[in-house]
């Protein structure tokens, strides 16, 4: 189970973030000041920091720092994740050099949170090296192909079915292909599109875990965010693609 | 009723015109609003457009202005889109869209809308 550390003085965030994970099934901890979240996180462990700014006592920045610099070797690479309202390009510039990974803004935005920080863990098809990527042949249990909705419009017609898989199959390594070149050539208007089209597709297989990341990649081309992991997401969705590609090459209706 | 889809999209475009096919409908298709507007322009029995709004050469919103205020036709015009297009979505309400769905849709959602929207003409 993902354990969670969050810092927050905010009694109304508090409780969001308390509904919120409670519904993920997440078990977390909520401190109401950097220097208790600091404390809790020397004396337990935790796969991830949701760290507000603006505390009393000691404040994110602080507890940031403390964290990257003081803590043992295991604890000081923590992912953490600023709450700030602040929808400022400089602002984030800042927060990554003090030592978060990465911000989540306020009002939080449950997809948000959850893509956030699915991208930070090896939680559902999170899987952060990519070389393991590569070497892994497997089928990911996290992304098997659900034909629920599609069965929804195809009403026990298997010839639609069949030709839909033939479609989806066509055009997926396109898709990956083109979010691939236009990450390369900074073309954020083109990821964003490529990224926009993807994802109902995905749909039509209840390929869910994978629309996670693609709607983050659409997030980010359309604010041209140049984030750390762009690339690791990408090659997330590629190794999830094609263990989809798998199984309905598998499926024999 | 003949009923004009268009999205570039395929398997979207595919799964709508299965849906709106199986629903009793005759079902015209195009890729791109440049030959839906083709079509729209030289066929009067068109009675209903399922357009998506993102599309290359000409998109959802030029296809919806063409055929309003262009063209001057009273057809109903059922937008798609996805979340995050929100104010191209009221911009197409804006030129005269009548009524729109979020993708990924329910097929009975599809026909319930396509229906109220023919009744309505």
């Amino acid at each position: 189970m993902i354990n969670i550390l969050v810092a927050e003085d905010y009694l109304f965030n508090q409780l969001i973030l308390q509904r919120y994970f409670k519904k993920l099934d997440y078990s977390f901890v909520i401190c109401n000041n950097g220097s208790d979240a600091v404390k809790e996180l020397k004396q337990n462990n935790f796969d991830i920091v949701l760290m507000d700014i603006e505390m009393p006592i000691m404040g994110g920045i602080e507890a940031v720092t403390f964290i990257r610099t003081i803590l043992d070797n295991e604890k000081k690479t923590i992912p953490i994740l600023a709450l700030t309202g602040h929808h400022d390009e400089n602002y984030f510039k800042d927060l990554r050099e003090i030592g978060f990974n990465d911000f989540i803004l306020k009002p939080i935005d449950k997809e948000d949170l959850v893509r956030k920080i699915n991208s930070y863990l090896n939680t559902g098809c999170s899987i952060n090296n990519t070389e393991e990527i590569k070497q892994n042949n497997e089928i990911n249990p996290e992304c098997t192909v659900n034909m629920d909705y599609l069965n929804e419009f195809a009403q026990g017609d298997k010839e639609f079915i069949n030709e839909m898989i033939g479609l989806f199959l066509e055009h997926v390594p396109d898709f990956i292909k083109n979010i691939k070149s236009s990450y390369e050539e900074n073309d954020w208007e083109k990821l964003r599109y490529n990224a926009h089209k993807f994802s109902p597709q995905l749909a039509f297989f209840g390929l869910t875990p994978i629309i996670v990341d693609i709607d983050m990649i659409e997030d980010y081309a359309v604010k041209q965010l140049q984030i750390d992991g762009f690339e690791q997401i990408i090659n997330k969705v590629e190794f999830n693609c094609n263990n989809a590609i798998q199984q309905l090459k598998e499926i024999t209706i | 009723m003949k009923i004009l889809v268009c999205d570039d999209d395929v398997l979207m475009l595919k799964a709508i015109e299965f849906k709106l096919k199986r629903d009793g409908y005759e079902v015209l298709v195009a890729t791109n609003g440049r030959d839906a507007s083709d079509l729209i322009r030289d066929d009067n029995d068109i009675t209903l457009v399922v357009t998506d709004l993102l599309m290359p050469f000409f998109n959802g919103l030029e296809l919806i202005n063409f055929i309003k205020n262009d063209l001057q036709k009273n057809i109903p015009i059922l937008v798609l889109s996805k979340i995050g297009l929100e104010e191209t979505v009221l911009k197409a309400f804006e030129l005269g869209a009548d009524d729109y769905m979020v993708k990924p849709f329910s097929p009975n959602e599809l026909t319930i809308r396509a229906k109220k929207l023919l009744m309505r003409k």
